[in-house]
Parts: C-alpha cells; sequence; structure tokens
C-alpha cells in the first residue's frame, strides 16, 4: 500500500489510528498487537506471499537476539550465533536481491549456461534486514534489552518505516513503544502528524510527481540511443535531480506524520542534502540512517580511521560500494557507490591539504563557498545520472549530451520568439531543432522553481521545529551548509494560527487531487 | 490560537479548497465533459479538451442531440465541421465522433453505442490505409472482439447488450476531473487560455486547428511538414504491412468495418464511406514505402462495400488532383490552402468533401469508387504519381530524405 494512495489515506491510516486508540484504553498490549498486524497487513497489501518471509525473518532474528542476550552457554559460542544470524539476513537478501545478478554476470564472464528464474525483491527486504542486523549486533555487544517479541515485531514492521526506512535502531523505537503516554490520543500529536504528513504528500504528488514528467523521457530516449542535446541531457538530468530530491524527502516526512499520530517520533532521515558545501556533508544528510548504518556496522569494523590515512580510504570506498549494491543489484549502482568513495576520499583529502597549509579561512569567503556548492552539486548530480539509468549506455549517452558532445540546440517554437537573438544565438553554434518548446520550457520552469527551494527554504523538520517533529534535533553547520541563518529559514516556522491552517490545507488539498495519477516511491524499488 | 481551533480551521479549509477545486472544473468544464454552456472569454474556447479527448467525447456524443454521426480519426476531427452550412440549410444536426490515434475498433465500438441510442439518419466514415494494414502473419480475431479497456465506456457491447462497467466508468470519468490536480490545473488553462490561438475543440467534436494555425504562422509550413513526416516514415516503415493476410484476407480492421457498416444498413441507416484526401508528401511516403501496391488493393477492397446497395456510398478523396500538390518547400508562414500538413486537411476542403458526399455532383473533387472504374483509376494514380515525381525532384527528395535518416 503506497501512503499516497486513496485506500492508505482515507481508509487504513484512520481506521488504523482509530483501532489503536480504541483498544489502548483497555489493553496496552494488545493496542500494540493491533499496531502489528495492521503493519502486517500493510505490507501484505502488496503481496501477501512475501508475509511468511517477514515473519519468518523477525521470529528467526529474535530468536537469535534472545540467545546472544543470555550470554555464553554451552553449545555454540556467542560470535558463532552471531556469525549464523548475520549469515541468515545477509543470506535471504543475497537470494532475493543478488542471486540473479551474480548468476547473470558469472555466466557472462565463464560463458556457462547458467540462468535463475525471475526472482521478485520482496519489497522493504534491504530496510528491515539492515535493522535487524543491527539488533543483532547490539545483542552480541550487550547493548539490547530483553524485549517482548510483540514489542519486537512492532519495531521490526512498524508501518510508517517499513516499507522504505528509516532504518530505525532498536534504542530509538522500542522504548518509545512501551511508554503509557504514547498510548493516549492527543489532538496535538494528531494535528502535527497530519501537517508533516501533508507537507509531505504535497512534495511527493504535486512537486516529485510533477517534475519526473520531464526527467522520465529523457532517460528513456537515451536509453534508446538518442542523441541527447545540451540542454536536453542537463534538462533531464536535473529534472531527475529534483524528482529523487522531493520523492525522498516527501516519503521521509510522510513517515515522520504518520508515526507521529501514533505519538512516535521516527529518526531525521533527510535534511536539506542539497544545500551541503561537501560530499562529506551530503551524506550527513541524504538518508542518514543508512549512512549511519554503514558507519557503524561496516566502517567501523573495518577499521574505519583507525588504521592509517592509506586504509580509511580503502575502508570508505569499500563502504559506499557496499552502498551503491546495497540500492540495486546493477552496475550502475556499483558505479554510483564508487564514485561516491572517490568523492569521499578526495573530500577528505582536500581537508588534510587544506588544514596542512591552512586555507580553512577558505570556508567563510562568500565565493569559496559558493564554489564548494557548486562542485559538490554537480558531481552528485553525475553521480544520480548513473543512479537513475537503466544500464552503463544509457549513462554514457547522458553525459555526452551534459558535456555539450551533441552541440547546443533550442526547440524552433522558442527560437520564433527570440527576434534578433536568434542571429546571434545561431552565430554561436546554437541549432534550433524542430517542435514547440513546450516541453522545453516546462522543464526549465519547474527546475528553476524547485533548485531554489530546495536550497533556499527551512526543510519540514526546521519549519516544525517548535514541536520537536522527529526523535533527534539536526542544528545546521554554517560553515557546512548553505543559506543555513537566512531570513526565510527564520521566518518560515510553524505556528497554530488561521494563515497556517490555510497554507496547510491547500498543501493537503492539491496533495490528495494529485493523488488522481498515483507514482510509487522511488526509494520503493531498494 | 490552540492546537484545537487550529486542527478545526484547517479541516474547514481543506472542505473548502476541496469544493472550490470542484467547483472550478465543473464551471469551467475544460475537457467538455459536463456540457457546460460556453461562455465566450471565459470558457468557450478548449485548449485542454484535446488531452481528455477519449474520456469526454463519446459521454459528449450520447448527450448530444443529433442525426448525423461524423466517424473516423483525427483527419475527420479537423476537416469536417458539423457546423457547415449545408448541413445547416439540410437541417442535419451533426456530431463529429472522430477520434484522434484511436484504433479502429474504439472508433466504430463508440460509434455503434452512439447509433444504438439516436435516431441516426446517417453517418460518414473517414477511413485511412494505414489504420487497416496488417502483417502477413496475422490471424483473424474472434466475435465479439476481446474487450479492450477503452471499451468500459461504452454503455453496450458489439452485440448489443447493456455494459455491466459502463455506470461506474462513467462515474469514474465525470468525477476523477473533479478530485484531480490536472482538473483543476486545466480549467486555470482554459480560463487564462481564450486567445485566438489556442487549440479547442467545439461542443459538436470538431478541431478547428487554432494551434496548427498559430504553428504555421509562427515556424511556418516547413517545419510541420518536416515534424509529421519522419512520424509517418517510422509509421508505414514499423513493421512489414500489408493490405491482406494469409490468402486475401482482410485484415481484422476490415473486417470489423464491414461489421459495423452491416450493423448501420440493419438500421436503414445511409452510410458514406470516404477515403481521406492527403497531401502528396503523404502519397510520396507510401509509395517510397513499397506500399503502394497495398494501398491499391485496400482501395480495391473498399469497392466491395457497394455490394450494401444504394443505401452505402464509397469515395475515394485521395486520387491526385491539384487539390494535394501545393508546393510545400517555396511556402512561407501562410498556411496552404487545403492541408495544415501531409496528413491532415483543413477546413475549407472538408467543406468540399461534405458537399461532394450529400451529393454536389459539381464538386470536381473525390470520386466514386467502383470496381468497374477503379482498375483504370489506379493506372491513371500511377501515372500522375509519376508525373509529379518527375517535376518536382525538389519535394520527391525532401520527403525520401527522412528515410535515409
Amino acid at each position: 500500500m503506497l501512503f499516497n494512495s486513496y485506500e492508505f489515506i482515507f481508509a487504513f491510516l484512520p481506521v488504523t489510528v482509530a483501532l489503536f486508540f480504541l483498544i489502548s484504553r483497555f489493553d496496552h498490549e494488545k493496542a500494540i498487537g493491533v499496531l502489528v498486524l495492521a503493519s502486517l497487513f500493510f505490507y501484505g497489501w502488496w503481496n501477501p506471499k512475501y508475509l511468511f518471509l517477514i515473519i519468518l525473518s523477525m521470529g528467526i532474528n529474535y530468536g537469535v537476539g534472545r540467545l546472544l542476550g543470555n550470554g555464553d552457554k554451552e553449545g555454540l559460542s556467542r560470535k558463532t550465533i552471531l556469525t549464523l544470524g548475520i549469515v541468515f539476513n545477509l543470506g535471504l537478501l543475497g537470494y532475493y536481491k543478488y542471486a540473479g545478478f551474480f548468476v547473470s554476470n558469472v555466466a557472462a564472464l565463464t560463458g556457462l549456461d547458467w540462468q535463475i528464474g525471475t526472482i521478485v525483491l520482496p519489497l522493504a527486504i534491504s530496510f528491515f534486514t539492515f535493522q535487524q542486523i543491527a539488533y543483532l549486533v547490539d545483542a552480541y555487544e550487550g547493548i539490547t534489552k530483553e524485549y517482548k517479541f510483540l514489542h519486537y515485531a512492532l519495531f521490526v514492521t512498524f508501518f510508517p518505516q517499513l516499507i522504505a526506512g528509516p532504518i530505525v535502531h532498536h534504542k530509538e523505537m522500542l522504548p518509545q513503544f512501551m511508554q503509557d503516554e504514547k498510548m493516549r490520543l492527543r489532538l496535538d500529536n494528531i494535528t502535527i502528524g497530519l501537517m508533516i504528513f501533508s507537507i509531505g504528500l504535497f512534495k511527493k504528488a504535486v512537486l516529485a510527481d510533477g517534475v519526473a514528467v520531464y526527467a522520465t523521457p529523457v532517460f528513456k530516449a537515451a536509453g534508446s540511443g538518442a542523441e541527447l542535446g545540451f540542454f536536453e541531457a542537463w534538462g533531464g538530468a536535473l529534472a531527475y535531480t529534483l524528482q529523487l530530491y522531493f520523492d525522498f524527502s516527501g516519503y521521509s516526512d510522510m513517515a515522520i506524520g504518520a508515526a507521529r499520530l501514533f505519538g512516535i517520533r521516527l529518526p531525521l532521515n533527510f535534511h536539506s542534502p542539497y544545500k551541503a558545501l561537501s560530499i562529506v556533508e551530503f551524506w550527513r544528510r541524504w538518508h542518514m540512517t543508512l549512512s549511519r548504518f554503514l558507519r557503524d556496522y561496516v566502517y567501523i569494523p573495518l577499521g574505519g580511521n583507525r588504521k592509517g590515512k592509506a586504509r580509511r580510504y580503502v575502508n570508505l570506498s569499500a563502504t559506499m560500494l557496499l552502498g551503491g549494491l546495497w540500492h540495486g543489484a546493477g552496475w550502475t549502482f556499483v558505479i554510483w557507490g564508487a564514485l561516491h568513495g572517490l568523492y569521499l576520499v578526495i573530500n577528505h583529502g582536500w581537508h588534510f591539504v587544506q588544514s596542512k597549509l591552512g586555507l580553512e579561512g577558505l570556508n567563510k569567503s562568500f565565493l569559496w563557498r559558493g564554489l564548494a556548492w557548486a562542485l559538490t552539486f554537480l558531481a552528485v548530480v553525475l553521480g544520480w545520472v548513473f543512479f537513475r539509468a537503466e544500464d552503463f549506455d544509457t549513462a554514457t549517452t547522458m553525459l555526452a549530451g551534459m558535456s555539450g558532445a551533441n552541440g547546443i540546440s533550442i526547440p524552433n517554437g522558442i527560437a520564433v520568439h527570440l527576434g534578433p537573438l536568434q542571429q546571434l544565438l545561431s552565430g554561436l553554434g546554437i541549432d534550433f531543432t524542430l517542435g514547440g518548446g513546450s516541453s522545453f520550457v516546462w522543464t526549465w520552469t519547474w527546475i528553476i522553481v524547485l533548485l531554489p527551494a530546495a536550497l533556499l527554504l527551512p526543510n519540514t523538520q526546521q519549519i516544525m521545529d517548535r514541536f520537536g517533529p522527529a526523535y533527534n534535533r539536526v542544528t545546521d553547520q554554517v560553515a557546512y551548509t548553505l543559506a543555513s541563518d537566512s531570513l526565510l529559514m527564520r521566518r518560515i516556522r510553524f505556528r497554530p494560527s488561521l494563515g497556517w491552517a490555510a497554507i496547510c490545507a491547500l498543501m493537503t488539498v492539491t496533495g490528495l487531487l494529485a493523488l488522481s495519477q498515483i507514482s510509487e516511491f522511488l526509494y520503493f524499488q531498494f | 490560537m490552540s492546537m484545537k481551533k487550529f486542527f478545526f480551521a484547517w479541516l474547514a479549509f481543506v472542505v473548502l479548497f476541496f469544493a472550490a477545486a470542484a467547483g472550478l472544473t465543473w464551471f469551467t468544464d475544460p475537457y467538455l465533459m459536463y456540457g457546460q454552456a460556453p461562455i465566450a472569454g471565459i470558457n468557450a474556447i478548449k485548449p485542454e479538451a484535446g488531452t481528455h479527448s477519449r474520456q469526454a467525447r463519446l459521454h459528449a456524443a450520447h448527450r448530444a442531440d443529433m442525426d448525423v454521426l461524423i466517424v473516423g480519426n483525427s483527419r475527420v476531427e479537423m476537416g469536417l465541421d458539423p457546423d457547415n452550412a449545408l448541413f445547416k440549410s439540410r437541417g442535419d444536426r451533426v456530431f463529429n465522433l472522430g477520434l484522434p490515434g484511436s484504433p479502429i475498433g474504439m472508433q466504430y465500438g463508440y460509434a455503434l453505442d452512439v447509433v444504438r441510442d439516436k435516431d441516426i439518419k446517417m453517418v460518414l466514415i473517414g477511413v485511412d490505409f494505414l489504420d487497416f494494414v496488417t502483417t502477413a502473419d496475422s490471424t483473424p480475431e474472434n466475435w465479439p472482439p476481446a474487450p479492450r479497456d477503452y471499451d468500459k465506456r461504452r454503455k453496450y457491447d458489439w452485440d448489443g447488450h447493456a455494459n455491466p462497467d459502463y455506470r461506474l466508468q462513467k462515474l469514474r470519468d465525470l468525477a476523477l476531473p473533479l478530485i484531480s490536480l490536472s482538473g483543476v490545473l486545466d480549467s486555470i488553462s482554459t480560463l487564462s487560455g481564450q486567445k485566438p490561438n489556442s487549440s479547442s475543440l467545439t461542443a459538436d467534436g470538431f478541431n478547428p486547428g487554432r494551434d496548427m494555425a498559430w504553428n504555421t504562422k509562427k515556424e511556418g509550413v516547413l517545419a510541420l511538414f518536416r515534424q509529421k513526416t519522419p512520424q509517418l516514415v517510422q509509421s508505414f516503415t514499423r513493421k512489414d504491412w500489408r493490405a491482406f493476410y494469409g490468402a486475401g484476407h482482410w485484415s481484422n480492421e476490415l473486417a470489423l468495418l464491414d461489421r459495423f457498416v452491416r450493423e448501420l444498413r440493419a438500421r436503414d441507416i445511409e452510410v458514406h464511406i470516404f477515403v481521406n484526401p492527403y497531401h502528396i508528401h503523404y502519397l510520396q511516403v507510401i509509395d517510397r514505402a513499397g506500399l503502394w501496391m497495398e494501398f491499391e488493393k485496400w482501395k480495391m477492397a473498399l469497392t466491395t462495400f457497394e455490394d450494401y446497395g444504394d443505401g452505402v456510398q464509397v469515395v475515394d478523396f485521395s486520387r491526385i488532383t491539384p487539390f494535394h500538390t501545393e508546393p510545400v518547400l517555396s511556402a512561407g508562414r501562410t498556411p496552404l490552402k487545403w492541408f495544415w500538413e501531409p496528413a491532415h486537411y483543413r477546413r475549407e476542403l472538408g467543406d468540399l468533401m461534405i458537399r461532394r458526399l450529400l451529393g454536389d455532383c459539381t464538386v470536381a473533387f473525390g470520386q466514386t469508387l467502383s470496381a468497374d472504374s477503379l482498375r483504370e483509376n489506379l493506372e491513371a494514380d500511377r501515372r500522375v504519381l509519376d508525373a509529379w515525381q518527375q517535376a518536382n525532384p525538389d519535394e520527391v527528395g525532401f520527403v525520401n530524405g527522412f528515410f535515409a535518416k
């Protein structure tokens, strides 16, 4: 079931909220049970067959967690139990997500006629697998407590975060499930939750889906081998950059908003990443809970920065490669991960050089900050080309167009309005292609409107700051963030007033009106 | 303001905005879905109607009062004006059911739906070679044809039984624009698009081609031909097209036309089938694609409709005459007299066609397709095409150039 669907908004969500608070008046544990059942129904809506998989995964991980929590006993050592638990999780993920990729690559390399049937990727498997691996590692390290299975099941399946994150940590969620005050219906939670959900719905259904129309055909054309002009290729790449931003940002808001209806605060997962002035900062803001998982459970266990600079860079690259592969079993994701690994190595290398040469003062210069943002954003956009492209050829076709290798052209329909400027442009080597140019105009209009919105406006967490929207609060560091202390950032703050009621209602209604063209969240495919 | 007051204020605004959005779309009626009276300067021009033409047109036809129905694709939609003076003088109430880019099953299925509910006395059916081509390995489709998604919109199935999906589909068609963002945006576009150059559809289904006129004025005739010709080349060369499959079997589409005509004749409805006129560049594409013989075979098949007797007339408007051969390369920013681009003729030519179809034999355009005269005519057409090709190497080169690409 999609958050941006009539059945979720008008049936599932209100019924679940009503049942939960109704039953919690009599019995807290039963209310949690209702929430678990509702979450499983939510998951099973997509494909009931895979309910068995998630229940099996939960059951085994809970059992392994209990074994690890009980300390050393006779028989298998705790380390062996942990290893078996991780192997089970990675085995499931490997089979469903990577088996086809692995077999096709081995077949291509060896020439063997290996084939594997189509394996449908179970929804959310990447998320609940990582979540439970973290749980097992923490149980091994003695960080977890004795949790009831019902509470554990809710930690894994809680529907606002089940499908596409955030990848929650047991320390963040399980204590919240056990607080009695969460079980009471509170109008302020409902109101704040609905406002955050509405902002997210607006971002997804109106903005992300609105600009997607101008990204998809360009990547499709690149996929069919068309030679893309400079503006066309950049238009497609930037449109996708903004689509992904508002899609993920919208989803994250909707997840936080839906959880808040139950009084639960989810951890922040998305914090204006395009405002970052470096790639390091970008990864502190994009898919924050995945970055945290990779740092705590991959990068640090690999040695982190404790074994010298060279090893640190190797660890970083390996972690990012894994992060790329986590997003999908395909070489374009591997390249995307490798590219970001390289970016991070260069970024850390630059920090080292900068401190050696005493150039830290540069970070205060307006011009330098502008350059840093532009370079970071360019690197991110180039990465998204690989992330979005169906295959390597599509990505290189896009990049060729963006480099200007196929020339620069504008549609004839626009050129005829330019008067004498048309001659000048022609003299500069700009071609005029057939067509009225409405797609060209709309592509760039969306980009011109959405990019400043992503860069200059406060995000939902900042707008709702007074009401503690998320589990954690992130403050911008001026040195690493674009426009962090601008007037807009200070002035746009939610408060219960008639004006805000009208603004929020407008976003709710436009979001709901846009539901007639439903599309999936991009992160559902991971 | 307390959180409680804020919550209820928000709720009230939500209801208010929803009502305003639905009201705006219903009043503006951007897709001709609700039958609102056109108000000059407010919503008389419908720039967005074309985007929902398939959804709206059948419902509009069911609402309309008519006794003459025009059936076909975008060519009749843009060429034959129900408001034509001759129709008026005869007292005909005409509706144009031309469905752009539609398959034959949709054209005739929707038309049958209207015919079953109205007292129709005459149907004009525009036909195009490309809608009837088939491939050598085709197989006959069973009767009735497998229901397509667009058939849900019909009141009756092919055999005239009530369609159980109709009411729900009609409700969806009418309600969805009222609760959709695109409905609101298209309403705003309608209110702001009351300009002579905006595209539009009239309440009786005619597309006056305002945008074509504007584009020609801004970009020139050649630009439109440059844009359309490669699409035609792609359509004609996409598959190894044939007029018949197997041992001379009609395509499923031609068989459907036959069924359709029989249904009309069973209701004693006068039927005029006509081959749409094409600019000579279009015919050159057919020739260059190696399909001229197939085109001739298809016309031969159409002559068999004569067998239905006096109630059925078949007229060919595609024979090459000076109407078809206006030069393109030397044309400027004034539209050609008879065509917008290779595939779509203008209302001016459509008016002549209407006169010819309704019996005015003084019009030197269009010829009755009959088995007796066809063979001779086809040879003559071939000679005229050859002569045109000899005399206009630049125009021929222009068209053929799109094949090389």
